[in-house]
């Protein structure tokens, strides 16, 4: 249970609360779901921290040091996997394309 | 997104299928299966999206817990809130209650019959209905674990603060840790590891499982509800048990803290305190809920309303008792698929999206989709 | 059917939708004739002429969403229930049902778009009705339309023409129009970005009339999302779907907020796609006819047709499986 997810902090307002969204394109907001929520229980956030989300709550905030070196550990088994397995070229297709089809979309 | 999306990708997780297949091998050598329990349903819906059961060994079997608080939410509590709605009350609940049964009916069945049901997505959002509605009394479905009693007990802060006096809450809050100490105490129980709840872990901190590690000797990884956290997560378990070096782990250090979120404890300390609770398919386990302190009882709908909460009557043939502690799987209940399907659920299990019955119902089993 | 009354679900497109047609409807309309097939419309054969003929009620809610609103919508419903069965769409008929007190200032704006899109689509209002219901009925506006189309040469749709190796096609991204219309309602997360793919596919598929006898079969997945039609084009057959996770094309902002609800997109609505089978040589062309188009601008191959009776899977991307569920009825966001 507990369905929350990474937001990104977009501007505070009175009462504890803040704008949260989940663009994390920061020069433009478009294509993002922005949304109000609670921020009194992740004390200190400013406008750019990323914070955990569920139920209109900021539950925690997100450590993005650890966030990034967790990514950059899965980005080298990642490429690791990719040069060890016979179809190398098929699966960096397949995760580009995947990338490429989500992200494409922000255009339209 | 980046920071969901980035944590599903794909060759990344082949590389962790191969490494648990190389724990998988190793346990096959010594003759051994062993059981990760997963606690949470969001563990069960993730799990069962990305088809991990399906990537696994033989010799890892998952098990799916009693971690849905709406499944072990007992028949009693709706057939309360449906009643509240039948004298007039609106009603306002996460999507996830819709579709439980009560004794009789469910509060989409109830809304069919007339009854004011809304959902919200934040219970924030029950505080515009009431001031929509001044004449009414509105009542909020405040159930969930740790993670969720946040932001229904901010919810009661906030009717306090901003003076909303025809709102109230309906608790049925539920404490994780009790319910891992019941699971393991239970002698026809076999888990072997805990996959622990990311988000419940957010608040209670990653040390509230180091008594489960040091009285059970069970390894307990707290990880994130991406596949490639779960993957992860189930790796290091298979390690602690191919190693015998039962430890604590908190493999979603991005978010969890050791100590938890110490502002959210704060605050839940302040308006409630523990009483027994029943869950269902699991019976009363004693201090494993929590109520709101006898300061805040106005806020709380069942002082309110002076409701008497009569504990379900759960069908005799339901096995999902057995399904939630790990005992049998959902295929094994004779009612599943049967008289018990997503449609017409029957127990706990099948009620949620996310019960395990649910979940294999709808994703298929590990047996039938081999890569 | 074990419920005594009628449930919101029952009109979601999903199981309980299914259930009550195969229990009410055809037992009663569908034993033969057009209706046991349950296409998105009829094909009908009048002195000689060869016609189709699609209804489609609207009773969306808020009249007027990111993208469009009732009265465009119920012209493309039932432009693309005829498209998506080969035939060029001539004529509609027009019911309104409009309740009482609703503004005058708003109805003109929705019969606006409504006449506009007809204009875009090259069909004719040729016959109508209107009703006044009393205040508190039928939320503002409800409409009915029921539409004749002149089939293309070459095309012969059914789902039993689908065999092992077919693709399988979308002429878009799935699920926006789902997504705005919740979006668009109170309680909810808001997304300026999120607007309805309500739209006209008639075009799309008169631009690849040419390869018609490779086009197995084509639906457009509204009520239930993708999830709902693609099971309901192989329910009954000796053939499977099988979908790639990678392969599936949303636009982030619906993705978004399907993250924060817990909402699989698969189940989504769209309103301006259209799914379709064929032959596998002909799936390139395809493709870069829709591509070249506005309305087909994010078109993909989203899988193919396997030896699996009766069932969609998704293939993930670690090279996992699982089943696509029929969804259960209505949609509701998840905290759980």
């Amino acid at each position: 249970m507990c369905l929350a997810i990474p937001m990104k902090i977009v501007s505070m307002l009175p009462g504890g609360r803040g704008v949260v969204s989940c663009d994390d394109n920061s020069a433009d907001d478009a294509g993002g779901i922005t949304c109000e929520v609670d921020l009194s229980l992740t004390p200190g956030v400013q406008p750019g921290d990323y914070v955990i989300v569920h139920a209109g709550l900021a539950i925690e905030t997100l450590d993005r040091e650890e966030a990034d070196a967790r990514l950059a550990l899965f980005a080298a088994w990642g490429a690791a996997q990719r040069a060890e397995s016979g179809e190398s070229g098929e699966s960096a297709e397949s995760g580009e394309s995947a990338e490429s089809a989500k992200s494409g979309e922000s255009d339209t | 997104m980046q920071y969901i999306t980035a944590f599903r990708q794909g060759d990344a997780g082949r590389h962790l299928v191969q490494q648990i297949a190389r724990w998988g091998a190793q346990l096959a050598d010594a003759g051994r299966t062993v059981f990760l329990m997963e606690v949470c349903g969001s563990h069960t819906m993730a799990i069962s999206r990305y088809g991990i059961r399906g990537l696994l060994p033989r010799q890892i079997r998952l098990l799916s817990g009693p971690g849905c608080p709406v499944c072990v939410t007992d028949a009693g509590y709706i057939d309360a809130a449906i009643q509240l709605a039948e004298q007039g009350a609106i009603i306002a609940t996460f999507g996830d209650m819709m579709r439980v049964p009560g004794t009789d009916f469910s509060l989409a069945d109830a809304r069919s019959r007339g009854a004011d049901v809304r959902v919200c997505y934040a219970p924030y959002d029950a505080i515009a209905i009431a001031r929509d509605h001044p004449e009414r009394e509105v009542v909020f479905l405040g159930i969930g674990f740790e993670t969720t009693m946040a932001p229904v007990v901010a919810l009661v802060r906030e009717i306090e603060r901003q003076s909303v006096p025809n709102l109230s809450v309906l608790t049925a809050f539920k404490l994780v840790p009790p319910a891992l100490h019941a699971l393991l105490g239970d002698p026809e129980v076999r888990i072997d590891a805990f996959l622990c709840p990311a988000h419940v872990s957010a608040i209670i901190g990653a040390l509230a499982y180091r008594p489960i590690v040091a009285q059970y000797g069970v390894p307990c990884v707290v990880c994130g509800f991406e596949p490639l956290d779960i993957l992860l997560g189930i790796e290091q378990a298979a390690a602690m048990l191919c190693a015998g070096t039962p430890e604590l782990v908190n493999s979603y250090s991005r978010v969890v803290r050791p100590q938890g979120n110490v502002a959210a404890q704060a605050l839940l300390d302040a308006f409630l305190e523990p009483t027994d609770a029943t869950w269902r398919g699991l019976g009363t386990i004693a201090q494993s809920g929590m109520r709101l302190r006898n300061a805040f009882a106005h806020f709380d709908a069942a002082v309110r309303f002076d409701l008497r909460e009569t504990p379900g009557t759960p069908d005799p043939a339901c096995r999902c008792g057995d399904v939630l502690k790990g005992k049998i799987a959902p295929a094994d209940c004779p009612l599943f698929g049967g008289a018990c399907t997503p449609l017409h659920p029957v127990g706990p299990c099948m009620v949620s999206a996310e019960g395990s019955c649910a979940a294999h119902h709808r994703y298929g089993t590990a047996e039938e989709l081999g890569p | 059917m074990t419920d005594d009354v009628i449930k919101l679900g029952h009109g979601g497109g999903g199981l309980l939708s299914r259930q009550w047609i195969a229990e009410e409807i055809s037992t009663r309309f569908g034993q033969s004739g057009p209706l046991r097939e349950m296409d998105d419309g009829a094909r009908l054969a009048l002195s000689g002429a060869n016609l189709v003929f699609a209804t489609d009620s609207f009773v969306v809610s808020p009249l007027f969403f990111p993208g469009g609103d009732i009265g465009s919508l119920s012209v493309h419903g039932t432009v693309n229930d005829l498209a998506v069965c080969g035939a060029v769409p001539r004529w509609l008929s027009l019911a309104l049902i409009i309740e009482e007190g609703f503004a005058t200032a708003s109805l003109r704006r929705i019969l606006d778009s409504l006449q506009a899109a007809a204009v875009d689509c090259g069909v004719q209002v040729v016959t109508g009705d209107t009703k006044v219901v009393r205040k508190g009925q039928c939320d503002g506006m409800y409409i009915n339309t029921a539409g004749i189309g002149e089939p293309l040469p070459g095309f012969a749709l059914s789902p039993s023409r689908l065999q092992s190796g077919d693709a399988v096609l979308v002429s878009g991204t799935l699920g926006d129009h789902g997504m705005a219309i919740l979006a668009a309602r109170e309680s909810l997360p808001k997304s300026d970005a999120l607007q309805s793919d309500a739209a006209p596919v008639h075009r799309l598929v008169q631009a690849i009339a040419h390869l018609a006898p490779h086009v197995r079969f084509m639906r457009d997945p509204t009520r239930g999302g993708a999830a709902a039609t693609l099971n309901e084009i192989v329910a009954d057959q000796p053939v499977g779907i099988e979908l790639v996770q990678g392969q599936l094309p949303f636009h982030r902002a619906a993705l978004s907020l399907a993250e924060m609800l817990g909402i699989d997109l698969l189940h989504v609505a769209s309103e301006g796609r259209m799914l379709l089978v064929c032959a596998p040589e002909a799936a390139d062309e395809i493709l870069a006819t829709w591509r070249r188009m506005p309305e087909g601008a994010g078109a993909a191959c989203i899988g193919e047709v396997i030896n699996d009776p009766g069932r969609v899977l998704l293939r993930t991307d670690f090279g996992g499986r699982r089943v696509v569920d029929v969804p259960m009825g209505e949609l509701l966001p998840r905290i759980c």
